[in-house]
């Protein structure tokens, strides 16, 4: 059934790129952004989270979802050859910072969650905010939030065409744009987060 | 003007040897191009340094942007020799081969592989028998003028050379044949071998493997609609494998 299935592993690394990981980034930051009503609404928040039926078959997802698009994605780096040196297009260099930003987020979501998720950190506010208030972690953070909505919004546009949803030039320029208002917002968004933290 | 002009050429004998650069410098005439100055080379093979060396070896045939065999890399970008004019370049012109083909020697490539591409995706109309047929279905002008569009590919390979996809470590065919494959599964006759045009077209180093860097969009010398070929072959290849997976035994 399976011959040659490198169609299937694309389409799987496309779409595990929105669903679950981009979603589950968007959730991230929402639940997160708890801390602008206060401590306590945060700490609700996580303890909702905490309590969701099925649970682990969520993180179970996510993580395969997530190893699945990492490691394919690397293989797909690594076949790559940029060359905006020659071909200094704007869409050649998303193309280079889609990779740049995929290798970056690999190594700063490694420490991430094995800083806050595998270790016997209480998720409080105030122990987050104590191990996540030093210069070095506030750049670290800021420097993965910047490449994950940067990955993310660029990658809803490439998205919509490697699904063959947006095929000509005026779709594939507005939903570029519209790529671009989810990066700011996102990116403030994400900011914020950090600067609550700190 | 200067009555000479400066050639910087990347050369090499064949396709094992070292690559290394030599200078020219060429007697420039009125409206010369770019195959005009390697054909004075050819006359007075010698370098700037006034040494005797080999002619530079190139290709061309058309020599009015049709057959693409004579694409180069003519100041780092991948274009046609016989339709770069001298008089439009930055100088000293520095030319090099084609780096995603096998060089022959120095400036001709061997851009064989473009052909494999399309034989797999069957790139042709077969002939629906020996006998007349009759006229064959008419074609809506929109359509008409799309395939046109599509047809005018050269095979020149100034997609494959800019697209960051292809390359030695990667199994990606390139834009050029996904363009084609669109073509030949919009012509009415060409309908009868769609599934295998679209089976070889989403398998290995298919239109899957484009990565949107759109590079192609921006070379290609015809100006062949290839974000609309790529578009349409990822959405046609999507429902084709769906429907297959679907209706498989
Ligand atoms: C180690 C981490 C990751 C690696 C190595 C990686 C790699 C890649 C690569 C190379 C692409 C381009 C694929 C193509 O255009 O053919 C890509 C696309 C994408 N990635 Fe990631 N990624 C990683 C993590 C993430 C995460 C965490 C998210 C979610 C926030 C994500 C979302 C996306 C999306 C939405 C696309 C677009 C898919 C498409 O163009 O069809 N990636 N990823
Ligand atoms: S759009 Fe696809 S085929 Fe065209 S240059 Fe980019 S990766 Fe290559
Ligand atoms: S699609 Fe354009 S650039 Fe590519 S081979 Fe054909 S004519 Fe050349
Ligand atoms: S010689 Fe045919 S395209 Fe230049």
């Amino acid at each position: 059934m399976l011959g040659d299935n490198s169609y299937v592993l694309r389409k799987l690394h496309s779409l595990t790129g929105i669903i679950p990981l981009g979603l589950f980034i968007m959730e991230h930051f929402f639940i997160n952004s708890f801390l602008l009503q206060g401590e306590e609404e945060f700490e609700g928040a996580v303890n909702f989270l905490h309590r969701i039926p099925y649970l682990w078959v969520l993180e179970l997802l996510i993580a395969a979802a997530f190893v699945f698009h990492a490691g394919y994605g690397l293989y797909i780096v690594f076949t790559g050859k940029s060359n905006v040196g020659r071909y200094g297009y704007v869409r050649n260099w998303l193309f280079l910072f889609q990779r740049i930003t995929a290798v970056v987020i690999l190594v700063f979501l490694i420490v991430h969650v094995y800083t806050l998720r595998f270790s016997d950190l209480e998720i409080t506010y105030a122990a987050l905010s104590q191990a996540l208030s030093s210069g070095f972690m506030v750049a670290i953070l800021t420097l993965g939030v910047l490449a994950t909505v940067f990955h993310l919004a660029n990658g809803i546009s490439t998205f919509l065409i490697s699904w063959g949803i947006t095929i000509g030039l005026r779709a594939q320029r507005f939903f570029g744009y519209a790529s671009l208002f989810v990066f700011f917002v996102l990116l403030l968004v994400g900011i914020n987060i950090i600067r609550l933290f700190g | 003007m200067a009555d000479t002009i400066r050639l910087k050429i990347k050369r090499q004998e064949n396709a094992e040897s070292q690559p290394y650069w030599e200078e020219f410098d060429v007697p420039y005439q009125k409206n010369m191009n770019v195959i005009s100055a390697l054909m004075e080379i050819q006359l007075n093979p010698v370098n700037a340094k006034g040494q005797k060396t080999t002619p530079v070896v190139w290709d061309c045939s058309c020599l009015e942007e049709v057959c693409g065999a004579c694409t180069m890399i003519i100041n780092k970008k991948a274009r046609q020799a016989c339709s770069a004019l001298v008089d439009q370049l930055d100088k000293p012109i520095v030319l090099e081969p084609l780096t995603k083909f096998p060089v022959v020697c120095d400036l001709m490539v061997d851009r064989q592989i473009m052909f494999e591409y399309l034989k797999k995706v069957k790139a042709w109309i077969d002939v629906d028998g020996y006998y007349f047929a009759g006229p064959g279905p008419r074609v809506p002008e929109k359509v008409r003028r799309f395939a046109y569009d599509l047809s005018r590919c050269m095979t020149c390979g100034c997609c494959m050379e800019a697209c960051p996809n292809v390359n030695d470590k990667s199994t990606f065919m390139g834009p050029a044949v996904i363009a084609q494959t669109r073509l030949f599964t919009l012509h009415p006759t060409g309908e009868a071998n769609k599934e295998e045009r679209l089976d070889a077209i989403s398998g290995k180093g298919g239109v899957a493997e484009c990565g949107n860097a759109q590079n192609c969009i921006q070379v290609c010398p015809k100006g062949l609609p290839l974000r609309r070929a790529i578009g349409e072959m990822n959405r046609l290849t999507f429902s084709h494998s769906l429907k297959k997976w679907l209706k498989a035994e």
